[in-house]
């Protein structure tokens, strides 16, 4: 009797076959995912740093040539975020990912014209402190593209819609928010909200769409600031143009601006099929996006990058696609969702199968980089999870950037080899590191949660630690 | 393991998401609980993640409660089967979140630092008293460890409220052992070394420098009974922190009870995601929940309309720790309002104001007759123990104390970084202790307002909770008092949004280290966030009375 409920559940059975499809891409790591900006950047610990950061940003929006994301107000506020909130746990981040993009699923079916306003004013904001945009997932480039373009199309439905005035000066917050993030979807808006009907609406929102896509190749823009924007809008939409660029490396040369048009114009068709014809289009939309990005990753034959991006995306749609059927109890919902679920899960268990653990993946990361002490670190932490304490810590102990960190993974190492002169000196040097060096470190319960609780216990009574915190 | 309870727990809530009638909301239930264990044989969280985990189901409880609002509010519900069963889905998840999805180890099956003041302090309240027990102590580990296991430490002299150093209790040897007499200074002396041998030297060393025992002498007279069941040992202690999770679990019935399944549920996401009274502080304490559990009582009486019992109810918490009082002041204030209006005394508020004075009487009586002496030793204790400045104190002094700075971080390079903080507070209390004076009445006077216009008397009981926050400044697990707020979601939407919203912005802001790395700041923290939920859950009334008192000025 349960065997044939759960047979008959099939959205019960998709949302099983999607949540396993997605573990792998959520909990495997990457040499990538090594969290480089996170790590390095102290101003992140501390309020006083996030004031600092959001000062040096709004400088550096109003006078340097350099417009890159990372020291954008929104972006220091968000890598801010990111530390604050999910520290350096990988599988976090890639989860808040999955759960900002289905969110922004759910908004593209928000029903109701009342509450229309306020979710595209939800989403904009949620996208422009959205704390993902760190190198956790950098190997899906062009993420705020993607979210931009996501969040842009929920807007830019909802301005289109918008009968009431409430409604539209929500509607309008939330496209000026997205926006204010990603220009480059300005002209569109600014189309959708000029052009009468919603057919013209689609029709102006595509070409102005496929306009700012062609520019750069067509006009040769004059120098700073305005050239600066122009690249950024160039980079950004080069990958938000599915499938033409996804998975492509920064240092690839840009389609040819024909291309490019073709590409921004057929998205926006699918976008505009989407919230006039309801999910069928949207799982077609999903499924085209999808299968092309695998394309594309093949067709490249790239290692990690492209087929990570690949694996994250069919995620994120499974997630998504599964979302919007079981919200609109669309029939065909769980059955394309089962089916992208079925290519996340291909992809996923070949990444697990070729990274099988975190210790073969510290040792090929080690390989690539043995002079890198945060790497060494890194691979001794796993070989004292793993029973195998080595010399890494030591070795850690040269470069000032990780000491904190490396006193505590010695002092554990010491304790546990018995050499408790060694292990208490470096309790001793451990306190008398700068504060935002312990921060990093956090505490020794971070390495001694590596071992098991009879030895945590052990280790430190003869270190003289106190039950929590730091020492 | 993992993957077989993951699919486990995966087909149950498929099947319990299928199916619609009275077996959803156990499906429902099994497929959480396997969630839980699925979760809970993992590696165990660490701090850091054990936050997030809560953070995480405070929001997904708000956006799930939120969901099944509007659906309701669109007129096209949930069924009430499948609202039940994802209630109680989050319940259990929540549960399993407040003990941050891991069981106790074996070095937590009971708290050392708690008990070691409720067992030993309840246990020897005739000979302690509420200034003996560190001095006593340090004499009977001198005994049983020798002298120089005193050089080392220090211990917190209680009637000056300053930390000294440990062989000063030397000189109390004698004090001690007239006070015990040859075999009760025996006990008292294994009951210590049994505590000893389960703490490290750092951790035994915070013991002693804690701030004492300072419960009312009706909770000795009730901790006493169960204390002295047997000599100290792990198993006896392990046992005695049973009690608060059957008086918890006691706590959540008659919430049930009385409040129906889908409040009991909010009740329990509050008690699992709230911060105050966390796991750190709750895990294994020794009849420290018997307060909360006569709190509920009382609502759920209020509720039912067992007014004897509600009386009684009530003032059993206020004579077991004194805050809960200010729950007597809500029901005292709709039923002088009906006494007022009626110009007579109901028999309801005879019987509620007959179960509260029988009762509370009652346990003042025992509590002075078991220990003679004792209340005006506790009131001028208390009184002592008050002035004491700590980071996890949680009211309207917190607020007026906290200066960003003179924050705990700004010292803590300094070798006497604790004290020159402590002094700071000090001079910032001290300083505007006038505008906080004036801040407190005005803020009463507001709750007040507010609850002259509530009708039911649990309610008022209930947002009485209010008054706890100008008046006191708690230790932060007695907070834990907000869980109480639970049963108010049973008035509508828009109350149980206010209290998950309050719940999960507290967890996304003690996620983050910056906010509360230093406990100073997480509490100053905490504390805004309660402020401003109490004020969100006042506020409907507090508009009524406004607009009560403008039609008022306008009658000729």
């Amino acid at each position: 009797m349960a065997l044939h409920d759960l047979l008959r559940a099939r959205r019960g059975a998709a949302l099983v076959v999607a949540a396993l499809a997605t573990l792998p891409a959520l909990t495997v790591s990457l040499p990538g995912d090594a969290l480089h900006r996170l790590r390095s950047d102290r101003s992140l610990r501390t309020l006083t740093g996030l004031l600092e950061r959001l000062a040096r940003g709004s400088t550096d929006l109003v006078s340097a040539s350099v417009p890159w994301r990372a020291t954008r107000p929104t972006a220091a506020l968000a890598d801010w975020l990111a530390w604050q909130w999910f520290g350096l746990e990988v599988p976090l981040h890639r989860a808040s990912l999955v759960a900002l993009l289905a969110l922004v699923a759910l908004g593209l079916r928000a029903p109701s014209r009342d509450r229309d306003g306020v979710t595209a004013a939800l989403l904009g904001a949620a996208f422009v402190a959205h704390p993902v945009a760190i190198d956790a997932i950098a190997t899906l480039r062009g993420r705020e593209a993607l979210f931009a373009l996501a969040a842009g199309v929920v807007a830019a439905r909802l301005l289109a819609d918008a009968a009431r005035a409430r409604a539209a000066a929500f509607a309008a917050l939330g496209a000026l928010l997205v926006g204010g993030a990603s220009p480059a979807f300005l002209p569109w808006f600014a189309a959708l909200a000029l052009a009468a009907s919603p057919h013209r609406r689609s029709v102006a929102g595509g070409l102005t769409l496929g306009l700012v896509a062609a520019s750069p190749a067509l006009v040769s823009w004059p120098a700073s600031p305005l050239s600066a924007l122009a690249s950024t809008t160039w980079r950004s939409l080069r990958v938000a143009l599915a499938p033409v660029s996804l998975g492509a490396w920064s240092s690839l040369p840009p389609p040819s601006w024909p291309l490019a048009a073709l590409a921004s114009t057929a998205w926006c068709a699918l976008a505009s099929l989407a919230w006039r014809r309801g999910a069928r289009f949207e799982a077609l939309a999903s499924s085209l996006l999808v299968g092309g990005a695998i394309v594309d990753a093949a067709s490249r034959g790239a290692a990690s990058g492209a087929r990570v991006d690949a694996e994250l995306l069919a995620a994120v749609y499974a997630v998504s696609t599964l979302a919007s059927g079981l919200l609109r109890g669309a029939r065909r919902g769980p059955r394309v969702a089962l089916a992208v679920a079925a290519i996340a899960a291909t992809l996923g268990a070949a990444r697990a199968t070729a990274w099988r653990d975190g210790a073969s993946l510290s040792r090929a990361d080690f390989a690539a980089h043995p002079h890198d002490a945060r790497v060494a670190l890194s691979l001794a932490y796993e070989n004292l999870r793993a029973g195998r304490p080595d010399a890494g810590c030591r070795a850690a102990l040269e470069d000032p950037a990780v000491r904190a960190s490396a006193l505590a993974c010695f002092a554990v190492e010491a304790a546990l080899a018995g050499r408790l002169e060694e292990a208490r000196g470096a309790v001793e040097a451990y306190r008398a590191t700068p504060l935002a060096e312990r921060r990093i470190a956090w505490d020794f319960g971070r390495v001694l949660s590596l071992r098991p609780h009879e030895e945590r216990v052990r280790t430190r009574r003869a270190l003289g630690l106190p039950a929590g915190g730091a020492p | 393991m993992t993957i077989i309870l993951a699919l486990a727990a995966l087909a149950a809530l498929a099947l319990a998401a299928r199916s619609d009638d009275a077996r959803t909301p156990w499906r429902a239930a099994v497929g959480a609980a396997l969630v839980v264990l699925t979760l809970a044989t993992r590696a165990a969280l660490d701090d850091a993640n054990a936050h997030r985990a809560r953070a995480a189901v405070a929001l997904l409880a708000l956006a799930a409660f939120g969901w099944m609002a509007a659906r309701r509010a669109r007129r096209a519900p949930l069924s009430r089967d499948r609202e039940r069963g994802a209630a109680v889905a989050l319940a259990v998840i929540a549960a399993g979140a407040f003990y941050g999805f891991k069981g106790p180890s074996s070095d937590q099956l009971f708290h050392h630092r708690d008990t070691f003041h409720y067992y030993l302090g309840s246990k020897y309240f005739r000979e302690l008293g509420y200034k003996g027990i560190y001095e006593c102590a340090a004499v009977a580990e001198a005994e049983v460890r020798g002298p120089d296991a005193l050089r080392s430490r220090s211990m917190r002299d209680l009637e000056r409220d300053e930390v000294v150093p440990a062989t000063r209790a030397l000189a109390a040897s004698d004090r001690c052992h007239r006070a015990f007499g040859d075999a009760r200074w025996s006990a008292f002396r294994s009951d210590v070394a049994c505590f000893r041998s389960v703490c490290d030297d750092a951790y035994w060393n915070g013991i002693q420098t804690d701030h004492g025992y300072n419960p009312p002498p009706a909770w000795s007279m009730l901790g006493g009974a169960f204390s002295s069941l047997g000599p100290a040992s792990e198993t006896l202690l392990a046992a005695l922190a049973m009690i608060d999770v059957g008086l918890l679990l006691a706590a959540f019935a008659v919430t049930g009870w009385a409040f129906g399944l889908r409040a009991l549920c909010v009740t329990v996401v509050v008690w699992g995601c709230q911060e105050p009274g966390s796991f750190v502080w709750l895990q294994g304490t020794f009849l420290r929940q018997d307060w909360f559990f006569c709190l509920a009582l009382g609502a759920a009486l209020l509720r039912r309309r067992r007014w004897f019992g509600a009386g009684a109810a009530l003032a059993s918490g206020a004579a077991l720790r004194a805050f809960p009082v200010v729950f007597l002041v809500g029901p005292a204030v709709v039923l002088a309002r009906r006494a007022l209006e009626s110009r007579s005394i109901p028999a309801a508020t005879r019987r509620f104001i007959a179960g509260a004075a029988l009762v509370g009487g009652m346990w003042a009586v025992a509590g002075a007759f078991a220990s003679p002496g004792a209340y005006p030793a506790w009131v001028s204790h208390i009184r002592q123990h008050d002035s004491v400045v700590a980071t996890n104190r949680i009211g309207l002094q917190t607020l007026f104390e906290y200066n960003p700075a003179t924050r705990l971080e700004a010292f803590s390079q300094n070798a006497d970084g604790d004290r020159a903080w402590l002094a700071a507070r000090r001079e910032a209390a001290a300083r505007t202790s006038g505008a906080r004076r004036l801040a407190a009445l005005a803020l009463i006077a507001g709750v007040l307002l507010a609850l002259w216009s509530v009708r039911a008397p649990w309610i008022a009981a209930l947002l009485s909770a209010s008054l706890l926050f100008p008046l006191s400044s708690l230790n932060s697990y007695y907070y834990i008092v907000i869980t109480l707020l639970g049963p108010l979601s049973s008035l509508g939407a828009r109350v149980e949004r206010r209290l998950l919203a309050g719940i999960a912005v507290m967890q996304v802001l003690v996620v983050m280290p910056a906010l509360s790395w230093w406990w100073d700041d997480r509490y100053a923290v905490i504390t805004v966030v309660i402020a401003a939920l109490e004020a969100a859950l006042l506020a409907p009334w507090l508009t009524r009375s406004m607009r009560a008192l403008t039609r008022a000025r306008r009658r000729p």
